[in-house]
């Protein structure tokens, strides 16, 4: 059975997450794996079945995060929101210590602050829920978009502020504590923000990417200054960026890219520039950096391979 | 007979079919009727242009194998997947789309399903529409297309600051208005029509949203409230707006996460068949119901009763009207009591004349208010139906005696031996004249004496200007004429809405003492809209002065409690017009009178032109003879 790998994410033991769904033939199913790094050799075909560790789900995960290094977040087709944790004497590895079905759609995005208690997870049925899942119950649900849900991003240390993108083309800024908490920020791209990312070291740069592949970078003091760029053909599935802020993205075109700001002498002449690119056999899904060696990334696709990325500066493409 | 009370038919909607046996089990062990599923996985975007993709080699659902083909055609209506923007600016987008959308469109005819829901989100819809209209018009494939809007887009529960506000002509309604236009008012269009937490606050964009083909109505369980015992039921607000829509005989869709887990989705089932046998058990006890189910929105060709007898069926059903009589009597005893004095009563005698009289049942209401006011009466009773007068003949032999004269004859051929102080008629049609009273009681009027007064003394007709696609995809279905939207139909108005209020349009007066009588007519009406709308039409409606203020009235604002003998007439376009709030809707109508025939033409002047409907009542007239 072929898999369709749907979302990759590494834990800070160098464990890897995956999940994986059916998307044609009779049963809709699917399955969350988790892999050390070291099992992972380049252009790996994953056979999630197949896996030491792993649990398979009645109705298909969407999207999977680490909260912890040892429980997982997931939100599936269903509308449901579980919280897993690794669990050496369960039967199939994991206990299920929260289910909650309050999504009228399903769960498009998930986000997580690595070990705090908050997550958020946003639906097609255009709500975003924040959890507390110390307490295993939603504390909010915000209805603040007309559509689909297509990104949620914590700002990287904080867990108040987060970004929402959505179908309905609005990119939000929200600060939780505020009287107001949401503020449309224009992002001036073509077609719908499909995903988000915020740098960790540059705590002002904000990261879009559209469905038309367009990359927009921007600055949270001076959101009118911005620079977009089109970067893929197609839809842009997710952003990462490591702590050189290299972009690193991937997209319904089939490929992945990772991109730099460049800043030439001249003050207000910022460019985009690509050095790295690299192809899959369908649309790749999923992204994540090493967060122990800067050059290295992993992306996942809907060809059933996970395959992983160096990248040397100074070369300008890789195989 | 107590009429069987139904079951509602509500299906249940889901975001993803794991195994499709399994959800149907589930939504039948759940009392729903049928599911309301994306027949290819909600996450499976397939790519259409470029090459090459693994996923290309895969199949792009689960298999038909999956049911029997009798089970996809009863239990399951498709939902098209979310991600196609057919109308996308970028080229790639927008062609991925189109394809996508017309791979899912043959899966749905392959599968032979009764319906497709499909949802749109904005008003670029063009490319949609075209797609859409090409498929509808291939006559293999049967289904129908349920376009899914929400009644309105304000749902957020935050303020946003740096929004700005949506524009008021961009509303779901101007969306499904210029879907319904580009496909041609396609009768294989429909609407399912989703229920927001916040109902309009102008009840006229419910009123619109009435006329449209409104054939599923979506309860998300988010806007259930929860009763003292734990079950789901809807505010008062909803129950109201459910209540006025099961008039139309739509299914009801449960959609969303089930938020009241303990009771099981079941729940929400049992809750609106709850509301439904309500509905039922009100209806069948009012009268106006018992006669008129059944005749909703269906087109009548209006009767001819002076150029063709009436048959014994429809005097039967005319008969039946519980208010009309009553009013006719009421006008015949006052105008009695106005014309003899207590002191006369025993030595005056009245002469009243029933013209048609059809198989007496004026003539027996005239009776009665003579007996009840004790006043004496001569009665004449005039038809020119040979088959009625069969029926009046037998009466006179049975009941009346001598106390009634019948003449067989046409009215106005008929020369009597004394003159009549009362005239008692009902020739009346729709909106009025259109039976060609006026023309009937002209040739009678000889009948009266100087002062004598003729019941009815005035009637007048009244347009209004009204949105309803059903009813304009009947006339262009219809095969009766071939210009049907020349003719106007007798059509119990149900699926429709008013686009301002009826104004009067055209009025008779009898006895009428004009030096030469002229029953044509001209009359040139200005109503303004009240809201976006698309005119279809005009309805047609009158009201009839008996004597001084006792009448009857068929028109929206005055009509008589109960009175189910005249539905209203439809007067259709040719082409409907599109209309905004607070445009000016001018439309001109005549009557013509010729020596053989009566008939009417019309046409709208604004907002833009229609061409004159009916010219020389080439599709449409009343015979004289």
């Amino acid at each position: 059975m072929d898999e369709f790998i749907g979302s990759i994410q590494f834990n800070q033991n160098g464990d890897l997450l995956l999940s994986s769904s059916y998307l044609t033939f009779q049963s809709w199913t699917g399955f969350i794996g988790v892999l050390p790094k070291s099992d992972i050799s380049n252009n790996s075909k994953i056979l999630l079945s197949k896996l030491r560790i792993k649990k398979k789900f009645h109705s298909a995960p969407s999207v999977a995060r680490w909260t912890t290094n040892e429980s997982i977040l997931i939100g599936n087709d269903s509308g449901d929101v579980e919280l897993l944790n690794l669990s050496e004497s369960s039967e199939d590895n994991f206990e299920v210590v929260m289910s909650k079905c309050q999504h009228d759609g399903i769960v498009t995005c998930l986000d997580t602050k690595f070990d705090s208690n908050l997550a958020l997870s946003g639906s097609d049925d255009a709500t975003i829920k924040v959890w507390d899942l110390n307490e295993s119950m939603s504390k909010h649900t915000y209805r603040a978009h007309d559509f689909s849900i297509t990104s949620l991003t914590f700002k990287p240390n904080e867990t108040d502020c987060f970004i929402s993108t959505s179908q309905d083309y609005k990119s939000l800024l929200w600060d939780t504590r505020k009287d107001k908490p949401a503020l449309n920020f224009k992002h001036n791209l073509t077609g719908f923000p499909s995903c988000s990312a915020m740098s960790t070291n540059d705590l002002n740069m904000i990261v879009l990417g559209s469905e038309f592949g367009e990359l927009g970078v921007y600055d949270v003091r001076n959101l009118s200054q911005n620079m977009i760029r089109k970067v893929h053909d197609r839809l842009i599935r997710q952003i990462k960026i490591n702590q050189k802020n290299l972009i690193a993205t991937v997209s319904e075109d089939c490929t992945t890219k990772v991109s730099q700001v460049v800043k030439p002498s001249v003050l207000n002449e910022m460019d985009l520039k690509t050095i790295y690119s690299c192809k899959h056999g369908d649309y790749v899904t999923g992204i994540d950096w090493d967060l122990r060696n800067d050059s290295e990334f992993v992306t996942c696709s809907w060809d059933g391979f996970v395959k992983t990325h160096l990248i040397d500066l100074k070369m300008q493409n890789g195989h | 007979m107590t009429p069987t009370i139904k079951t509602v038919r509500c299906a249940l909607s889901v975001p993803t079919v794991v195994d499709i046996s399994d959800a149907i089990n589930n939504t039948i062990d759940n009392k729903f009727t049928y599911l309301i599923c994306p027949l290819f996985h909600p996450r499976f975007k397939r790519e259409h242009i470029a090459g090459g993709l693994k996923h290309q080699e895969l199949p792009m659902s689960r298999s038909d194998l999956d049911l029997n083909a009798e089970c996809w055609q009863n239990y399951v209506v498709g939902h098209l997947s979310k991600f196609y923007n057919c109308d996308s600016e970028d080229e790639m987008t927008r062609k991925n789309a189109i394809i996508g959308l017309s791979e899912e469109l043959r899966f749905v005819a392959h599968l032979n399903l009764t319906n497709f829901v499909i949802p749109i989100r904005n008003g670029n819809i063009e490319n949609l529409a075209r797609t859409l209209n090409n498929n509808l018009m291939n006559k293999l494939a049967l289904y129908n297309i349920l376009i899914r809007v929400p009644m309105h887009m304000d749902r957020l529960n935050i303020e946003i600051e740096n929004f700005p506000a949506r524009p008021k002509c961009d509303t779901p309604w101007n969306w499904w208005q210029k879907m319904r236009t580009l496909c041609e008012e396609s009768t294989r269009l429909g609407l399912a029509l989703e229920l927001t937490n916040d109902l309009p606050e102008d009840e006229e964009e419910i009123h619109r949203w009435f006329a449209e083909p409104v054939r599923m109505v979506i309860i998300p369980t988010s806007l259930f409230l929860t009763n003292k015992s734990g079950f789901p039921v809807l505010s008062k607000a909803h129950q109201k707006f459910i209540n006025k829509f099961l008039s139309l005989d739509i299914d009801f869709v449960i959609e969303g996460a089930n938020r009241h887990s303990e009771k099981g989705m079941s729940k929400y089932f049992e809750y609106l068949n709850f509301l439904y046998k309500n509905y039922q058990l009100s209806n069948n006890t009012t009268n106006t119901y018992k006669f008129t189910k059944g005749y909703e929105d269906c087109l009548q060709n209006p009767l001819q009763p002076l150029m063709d007898n009436l048959e014994s069926q429809v005097y039967e059903v005319f008969e039946k009207d519980p208010i009309k009589y009553a009013q006719y009597k009421k006008a015949v005893a006052e105008a009695l009591c106005d014309r003899v004095s207590d002191e006369e009563k025993t030595s005056k005698e009245t002469v009243i004349m029933v013209v048609g009289a059809g198989r007496g049942p004026l003539v027996k209401a005239a009776m009665q208010a003579a007996a009840d006011t004790e006043r004496k009466v001569k009665l004449f009773a005039i038809e020119k139906n040979p088959n009625a007068i069969n029926t009046l003949l037998n009466l006179k032999h049975s009941l009346w005696g001598d106390k009634v004269t019948i003449i067989a004859k046409d009215m106005r051929d008929w020369y009597p031996t004394e003159k009549a102080d009362i005239l008692v008629s009902e020739l009346l049609g729709s909106i009025g004249d259109n039976e060609l009273s006026p023309e009937c009681l002209d040739g009678a009027q000889r009948l009266l004496k100087d002062d004598g007064i003729s019941i009815p003394y005035r009637y007048r007709s009244f347009i209004a200007p009204v949105q309803s696609y059903k009813i304009y995809s009947e006339v262009k279905r219809c095969k009766d004429y071939e210009h049907p939207h020349e003719a106007p139909y007798v059509v119990l108005l149900n699926n429709h809405c008013r686009i301002d209020d009826e104004k009067f349009l055209f009025e008779f007066t009898h006895p009428n003492r004009a030096e030469k009588i002229d029953n044509n007519r001209y009359g040139k009406l200005d109503f303004q809209a009240k809201f976006d709308a698309t005119l279809h039409g005009f309805g047609g409606y009158f009201d009839s002065h008996l004597y001084k203020d006792v009448d009857i009235s068929i028109t929206p604002s005055t009509h008589s409690p109960d009175m189910i003998s005249w539905f209203p007439m439809f007067f259709p376009l040719k082409n409907p017009i599109n209309i905004k709030k607070n445009d000016t809707i001018t439309v001109h109508f005549w009557r013509c009178v010729s020596s053989k025939q009566v008939w009417y033409e019309w046409c709208v002047t604004s907002p833009s032109n229609s061409v004159i409907h009916n010219p020389n009542g080439r599709t449409y007239w009343i015979g004289l003879h």
